[in-house]
């Protein structure tokens, strides 16, 4: 008989130190780790820490539904409360991928089915679906599995189902606490399974239609659902009111988070702490000043109003607009110096309004708001006295994104030096966004990444420019970044081979994204190991690179996405 | 004051109040069905740990006493202090409060792993558990 190594492996010595601690001290100890990196790494030690860690794991998030079988999943950790499951890459967000491309939930779904059928998962309360296929048959089958149990549900920008899948939850999980449907694109086949989650569900605490092609038509059905549960947050879509004269009245209402798009007037509660959605209507100062999120993302105040809203409001922690500007980022740095993530998005309206972002008012947004974690702005141009401000006095920066607008010129200096100090001065930056222009940064910018970046997990790099960056950039880049788990690259000049060999050298990488607009060649793809999958997705020059449990290629993609031979691809 | 006689391990006789014993929900089972004429044996605990586990136990109850005059940045430098050792010995900690069921230090030795373990790289998880395994041998 053949003897895999992995047993005779000298970690599972059982005169080990690690073996001293029986499993039932194991899982004390495991149940006060932190998040699921921590539940990882006690898994790795030896095989003792890994079955006793799968045993006590009460969460997991699978993030690329094709990077593990459901089966696998679900053999390995029975004991569930909540599992989260990413599917497609990031980039259909942008529709830089096929619609059809797959991360289809029914294979999880009927998984899970069948699991509970075998007596487990019974405590699983909590599901969450993002950017994944979901049919109305998988969710009457996961209402069916679940009923009661489920407390939480989340299909977040995920499509294929319609209304009348949600009227089966809405009917059979009666203990519904949190259904989230954000940016999904669900087919309207009427209000009769709001009607439905409002009659049954009535210990509803949080309700998220928002970006979903839901309509919700008459102001008095947020009237209903408000007055029938205990909802602490509603988030809707567009609403209307066709007599254009009837107030919604939310001042009796528990609600702490709201968000709604459409003219109509409304009283707000006092509660509320979070608003997003159409803000035109005049807040009550103390209103205002009890707001800690503003999210005007899709508002359809002007500029002026933007400012004034801004004014009222002293307590935020979390901003997003468009269309604020430099003056706006002034006055947001003056007036709310708390200020913990901001986005700043929506090109396209920013240079039709005139009202884009400079280095200006980044400098000042940096200056005041110390206690920044996350920075994600679309802007005119910035230069490196910017990003060596927030390296100064935002320390405790995560997640640093910056993009460079479409229509702005060259940029004058490259950000090498910026982002060098971003990373010595900030060391929990985990995630960076790099999307410049020509001129934006040059193979030293990306040599200091690498040399400084080993706590970063997520890189975008795009639209670097032939003249300032080369594939030797790329290389030392990837030489650093050990506990890189994702890289994504958009329009950059790197070629298949400098992408490969920077990859195969990243021990914690599984995935890959990347555009481009040459050939791909299998034979460089071919050199990465027997776990990795590579599709081609010719029409829209993207090409996927992931790491996966599961033998052979997927069977489900459609027509235009070509799995590459070789790697392991090809199925052997 | 009455004592109780514990016996670690290795033979080593300790002589402690009765009051500091029953920190030990083991001890204070293995008295009520035994009595206190015979020392009490725990075959499970080394005397260096036992040593330990009672310096803990002592501490804590002096500094719960009224009048004492132990701030609470006074206690937790003592626990800082006390857990301030290398992993062979904290494992040691952690069965032994588990065996003898001391539940305030079964909490503090099992953070104290856990803390250890929190937000650190995978690979230098591993490694502070291997070398820990090289130490010891």
């Amino acid at each position: 008989m053949k003897i895999s190594r992995r047993w005779i492996h000298a970690d599972d010595d059982p005169d080990s130190i690690n073996s001293r601690l029986p499993d039932d001290l194991l899982k004390i100890i495991f149940s006060r780790l932190g998040d699921n990196q921590d539940h990882a790494s006690v898994a790795r030690v030896c095989r003792q820490w890994r079955d006793a860690e799968s045993a006590t794991r009460e969460k997991i998030t699978v993030n690329f539904s094709y990077a593990v079988s459901p089966g696998y999943v679900i053999d390995r950790f029975g004991q569930l409360r909540a599992l989260k499951i990413k599917g497609k890459p990031r980039a259909s967000d942008f529709g830089l991928i096929p619609v059809d491309w797959g991360g289809y939930g029914g294979p999880w779904i009927a998984a899970l089915a069948l699991a509970r059928a075998r007596s487990l998962y019974g405590a699983l309360a909590s599901l969450h679906f993002k950017r994944m296929e979901i049919s109305d048959e998988d969710l009457a089958l996961l209402a069916e599995t679940f009923r009661d149990a489920l407390q939480v549900l989340k299909l977040e920008k995920c499509s294929g189902f319609s209304s009348l899948g949600l009227e089966s939850i809405a009917r059979s999980c009666r203990d519904l606490r949190v259904l989230s449907l954000d940016e999904s694109d669900i087919e309207d086949k009427g209000s009769q399974w709001l009607r439905e989650l409002i009659h049954s569900c009535a210990s509803l605490e949080a309700l998220n239609l928002s970006m979903t092609g839901l309509e919700l038509g008459d102001i008095r059905l947020v009237e209903e659902i408000v007055s029938s549960s205990k909802l602490k947050s509603l988030k809707l879509n567009d609403l209307e009111d066709p007599s254009r004269n009837r107030r919604l009245d939310l001042r009796q209402s528990s609600l702490q988070e709201l968000g709604f798009c459409g003219l109509i007037q409304v009283s707000l509660p006092s509660s509320l702490s979070s608003f997003s959605g159409d803000l035109q209507l005049a807040m009550e100062p103390n209103l205002a000043s009890a707001l800690t999120s503003l999210d005007l993302l899709y508002t359809t105040a002007n500029h002026e109003q933007h400012l004034e809203i801004i004014k009222g409001c002293r307590n935020l922690q979390v901003f997003k607009a468009n269309i604020i500007g430099d003056v706006g980022l002034e006055l947001l740095a003056s007036h709310c110096k708390g200020l913990q993530r901001i986005r700043i998005e929506n090109m396209r309206q920013q240079e039709q309004h005139g009202f884009s972002i400079s280095n200006s008012g980044m400098l000042a947004l940096a200056k005041s708001c110390v206690h920044l974690q996350s920075f994600s702005m679309y802007v005119h141009d910035a230069a490196n006295s910017s990003l060596e401000a927030f390296a100064e006095s935002c320390p405790g920066l995560l997640d640093f994104r910056l993009g460079i607008l479409e229509t702005a010129p060259d940029m004058a200096e490259p950000l090498d030096a910026g982002v060098q100090s971003l990373l010595q001065r900030c060391p929990s930056i985990t995630k960076l966004a790099l999307y410049l222009k020509e001129g934006g940064l040059t193979d030293r910018g990306l040599e200091s990444i690498g040399r400084l970046g080993q706590q970063l997990k997520w890189i975008l790099l795009g639209c670097l420019s032939d003249s300032d960056t080369s594939d030797r950039g790329l290389v030392s880049l990837a030489r650093g970044c050990s506990n890189l788990r994702k890289l994504e690259v958009r329009n950059c000049p790197f070629s298949d081979a400098a992408i490969v060999c920077g990859i195969r050298g990243l021990p914690l990488l599984r995935y890959l994204w990347f555009q481009c607009y040459h050939r791909v060649s299998d034979r460089h793809f071919a050199l990465l190991g027997p776990e990795w999958r590579t599709e081609l997705m010719p029409e829209f020059y993207s090409v996927l690179c992931y790491r996966t449990l599961v033998s052979g290629s997927r069977s489900d993609h459609p027509p235009s996405v070509r799995p590459m031979l070789g790697g392991g691809g090809g199925g052997g | 004051m009455v004592k109780v006689t514990l016996k670690s391990a290795e033979g080593d006789v300790f002589e402690v109040d009765e009051e500091l014993a029953l920190e030990s929900l083991m001890v204070k089972n293995m008295i009520e069905d035994v009595g206190l004429d015979s020392a009490i044996s725990l075959p499970n605990v080394s005397s260096t740990i036992l040593a330990k586990v009672i310096e803990y136990i002592k501490f804590h109850m002096d500094a719960q006493k009224d009048g004492s005059k132990k701030t609470s940045e006074e206690i937790k430098a003592f626990d800082d202090d006390f857990v301030n050792v290398g992993i062979p010995t904290l494992f040691e900690m952690v069965l032994a409060s588990n065996y003898l069921n001391v539940k305030s230090l079964l909490s503090l030795t099992c953070n104290t792993v856990a803390n250890m373990i929190k937000t650190k790289p995978p690979a230098e998880v591993k490694e502070m558990f291997t070398s820990a395994k090289q130490a010891k041998a």
